[in-house]
């Protein structure tokens, strides 16, 4: 029984990483278990998303990269060493699911707009939500995008970020520092609006 | 918007978007497994994936030797040693079930709800005494947090033939758990019952996704007082059962210890208190929502309630009882005639395909205008939240979510115990175990280290600890604590809890929040930036001289101003939010990695320096923001200031205090 709604932290910083159960599941999934699956899918699966998102800006894309990454991790699971760093394991899967993708379309010089409306123009989102996510996608570097969304709605931390990307954790602060102040920015002028 | 808003609607688009494609997902794993097998029988690459195989193939033999063992050996001992002699449940939230033999040895160990899988998680309790079996139960149960100082209620539920042994076990249990309970310091209040079930009660509990022994209670409850339905009942938590049950005189139930209160008015003291204030009797109204919140830097409860034209909220101070917060708005009953819960949950449960459902939430409301049902249950590990149209019953939203489990597990030999942990978190903060309320405590795993995570409350704060469960070092602090002034000392009651939030409606004096809600001045500001850093300074014990800033910024949230201000010192990433009116420390944060100290190579300019090359620029102008940065390499300070509508922005280069940029702009 939890009386404390555990305000401000969580919300902030995206949902509380089980790195124990995670590889419990991986475990569990690298013996066929497609229940650990179910659950690890549960789990990870809207903070996945918004990353996929943020790498392809494109929901088609993002859909078929987030299927992607779930059937790697099915079959790759029996590769992991539990040492403690799924999440960045489940992430580096995805990051090269929507490596793919880009090479992919590169080949066959496909344009990805053509695949359906914006991603904020998901009608189940409120005003908020696509402004936000519009200005996010919109007026955000790739880099910065991923920063944003690794830290803010996938929870890691900006040292996490900074080995995740491979940056100087300086460098990570600053730029998630000025892409806020960016979208802050942004969305005040359209809230004005 | 702030940054605060910007991250929550960031997650809450990433919730909604979310494709699922969980279906597509499994079912293609399905053919893969398939494919592995047939390769791993052809055997003839030597591919990762034919490994795999291989493996899962390995598994699946062990899995089925144990299986035949477990069989055969569970067949011989069966007429003897293996017949179930007593059925023994434990209620906390969790619901656990027991078969026990008549050695008292456990037959099997039964989850019977979410949280209960939680606690068994990783348990093999089969074949153990009842007593080692109790001993992990209400041992997990603490670690977890579901059994605390203030979530101290548990109700054991014994059901044996032979009355006279079932009333024996179930006094043996009682006093088991009270001395595990007593060895950690907290008073347990220990329901108690023997039952023999009627296939009626046994038939209602399962509806509901409760067991027997909490299904009985409630038939206990509902024996005494007609307000309430047995659904109503099925979705509190024993510890609310148990104050329902305090009120009336339930004969069927032995009870010992009291519901832990823990310096706080009782929930039914501030449902008075607030149906008082409303000139409402309880027979009026449906009470929604009556818990212990944390709102505004102190500990309240939520007291919501309807009657046909109004929906009231109220907030009472859990320590005072003083109303903090009223609000009123149109009832959900005065849209129209509501379908009710009953058919509200079905509703819900038919459009998610499932059954035998456990509901965690079932409650009318209002919202844009519109009067819905907000229906939360769990099954088969994944949660599912609908609001239900409480005119037509049509679903209008639905998410699900798997229910997160976590448990402590092996590996963990060699920590220092969560007493120990609890000890160097209360020492840090100056604190005693009297003084607080723990409101979690968590053994996790993070950057491949074991952590205690420690939440405790006081009537001045929420104070969170990562505590390394090895060293006892900590790994990282936060406080949000209404009281002003550097450190929070240990007394409790000299804190001005009554200051900086609205009271009753009256603007109460001293409160922090003064500054006028809709100007964008900084009038209000009249702690400076400088004695906000040493505010800061002085607070995180750091001399200035070994401080880097990264982060210094005014910044209004909430209706009032505050700086912003992060620094590094000795491996440690400090984070401050400070009233810029009152110079109260509204938060603090750190966080130890010595690998995260910023490169302060090449510096000459130090960030005072910096911000007086800036102002000499714009010598009326505010100084907003500013921090350090690298730019392709290069340390920068940059920064904004602003002088009405103009606001200009800059980068000096740290190295020689150049300016890098100078931009002006106008509003």
């Amino acid at each position: 029984m939890i009386f404390f709604t555990l305000s401000e932290p969580a919300a902030q910083r995206g949902p509380a990483w089980n790195e124990q159960q995670t590889e419990r599941l991986i475990v569990s999934i690298a013996g066929g278990d497609t229940a650990a699956l179910e659950t690890l899918y549960h789990l990870t699966q809207a903070p996945l998303y918004a990353y996929l998102l943020s790498l392809l800006k494109n929901s088609a894309d993002a859909r078929d990269a987030l299927q992607d990454t779930y059937l790697d991790v099915f079959t790759a699971a029996g590769r992991y060493r539990p040492e403690g760093h799924s999440r960045a394991w489940l992430y580096a899967i995805a990051r090269n699911k929507a490596m793919m993708t880009h090479r992919r379309r590169k080949i066959r010089g496909e344009v990805p707009e053509e695949a359906g409306p914006e991603p904020w123009e998901d009608p189940s989102l409120c005003r908020e939500e696509r402004l936000v996510l519009s200005a996010a996608l919109q007026s955000l570097s790739e880099e910065e995008r991923q920063i944003v969304t690794l830290h803010a709605v996938s929870g890691f931390r900006f040292r996490e970020v900074a080995s995740f990307l491979e940056l100087p954790l300086n460098t990570v602060l600053s730029k998630y520092h000025r892409a806020m102040k960016r979208l802050r920015r942004q969305l005040s002028e359209e809230e004005g609006v | 918007m702030k940054n605060k808003e910007i991250k929550r609607w960031l997650n809450s688009a990433a919730q909604k978007s979310a494709p699922d494609v969980l279906g597509s997902v499994l079912s293609a794993c399905e053919q893969q497994k398939g494919r592995n097998f047939v390769m791993t029988n052809a055997a003839t690459s030597e591919s990762p994936r034919k490994r795999a195989g291989i493996r899962g193939l390995a598994i699946g033999l062990a899995a089925l030797c144990l299986l035949l063992v477990g069989g055969i050996g569970g067949f011989l001992g069966y007429q003897n040693v293996y017949a179930v002699d007593s059925i023994v449940a434990f209620d906390v939230n969790p619901s656990i079930r027991l078969e026990v033999s008549r050695q008292e040895k456990v037959l099997s160990a039964e989850p019977l709800n979410a949280d209960a899988s939680k606690i068994l998680f990783d348990m093999d309790l089969t074949g153990t005494d009842l007593n080692v079996a109790t001993n992990a139960i209400i041992g997990s149960m603490l670690r977890n947090g579901y059994l605390s100082d203030i979530a101290n209620s548990i109700l054991i539920t014994v059901e044996n033939g032979d009355e006279a042994k079932a009333a024996a076990l179930q006094q043996q249990l009682v006093d088991e758990i009270d001395q595990i309970l007593g060895s950690n310091n907290i008073e347990g209040s220990i329901l108690s019952q023997t039952l023999s079930v009627s296939d009626e009660l046994r038939s209602k509990a399962e509806a509901c996704g409760i067991s027997t022994g909490k299904a009985s209670l409630i038939e206990g409850i509902l024996a005494e007082n007609t307000q309430y339905t047995f659904e109503e009942l099925a979705v509190l938590s024993i510890r609310e059962l148990n104050i329902l049950a305090n009120a009336g005189e339930i004969t069927t139930v032995a009870s010992s210890g009291s519901v832990s209160t823990q310096g706080y008015i009782s929930e039914t003291e501030a449902r008075d208190t607030a149906l008082a204030d409303a000139g409402l009797s309880a027979s009026a109204v449906t009470v929604q929502k009556l818990s212990l919140d944390w709102e505004d830097g102190r500990v309240v409860y939520d007291v919501e309630f309807y009657d046909q034209k109004t929906t009231y909220e109220y907030e009472i101070d859990a320590t005072s009882g003083e109303i903090v917060k009223r609000e009123t708005e149109v009832s959900p009953l005065a849209s129209g005639d509501v379908i009710g819960l009953e058919a509200a949950k079905e509703a819900a449960v038919k459009d998610a395909g499932v059954s035998s459902p456990t509901f965690t939430k079932a409650a009318l409301d209002r919202d844009d205008g519109r009067s819905l049902y907000e229906i939360e249950f769990v099954s088969g590990g994944t949660k599912y939240e609908y609001d239900i149209d409480a005119l037509d019953g049509s679903v209008l939203s639905k998410k699900t979510r798997a229910v997160s489990s976590s448990s402590s597990g092996s590996g963990t030999d060699g920590l220092i115990g969560e007493e120990a942990a609890r000890q160097a978190a209360l020492t840090d903060a100056g604190l005693s175990a009297s003084d607080v309320t723990f409101g979690k405590v968590e053994l996790d795993r993070d950057d491949g280290r074991w952590e205690y995570e420690i939440e405790f409350y006081t009537a001045a704060g929420k104070y969170e600890y990562d505590i390394d469960a090895a060293t006892g070092a900590i790994l990282k602090r936060e406080s949000e604590t209404a009281q002003t002034g550097a450190k929070p000392s240990g007394s409790t009651s000299s804190a001005p809890v009554s200051s900086g939030t609205t009271s009753s409606g009256t603007a109460s004096s001293g409160t922090t929040s003064s500054a006028p809600a809709s100007s964008g001045t900084t009038s209000s500001v009249s702690v400076s930036e400088s004695r906000a850093k040493e505010l800061a300074l002085q607070d995180a014990g750091v001399d200035a001289s070994a401080a880097t800033f990264t982060q210094l910024e005014l910044e209004r949230d909430d209706g009032r101003w505050e700086y912003e201000i992060d620094f590094y010192a000795g491996g440690t990433e400090y984070e401050y939010t400070i009233d810029a009116q009152s110079g109260a420390i509204l938060k603090r944060e750190s966080d130890y990695d010595p690998s995260d100290a910023p490169s302060t190579a090449g510096v000459t300019v130090s960030m005072d320096e910096a911000k007086a090359l800036a102002q000499a620029k714009a010598p009326n102008a505010t100084l907003i923001e500013i921090s350090f940065d690298h730019d392709d390499g290069i340390p920068i300070y940059e920064g904004e200031l602003r002088e009405g509508k103009t606001e200009y922005e800059f980068e000096i280069d740290a190295r020689n205090g150049s300016f890098l940029k100078w931009e002006t702009d106008y509003d």
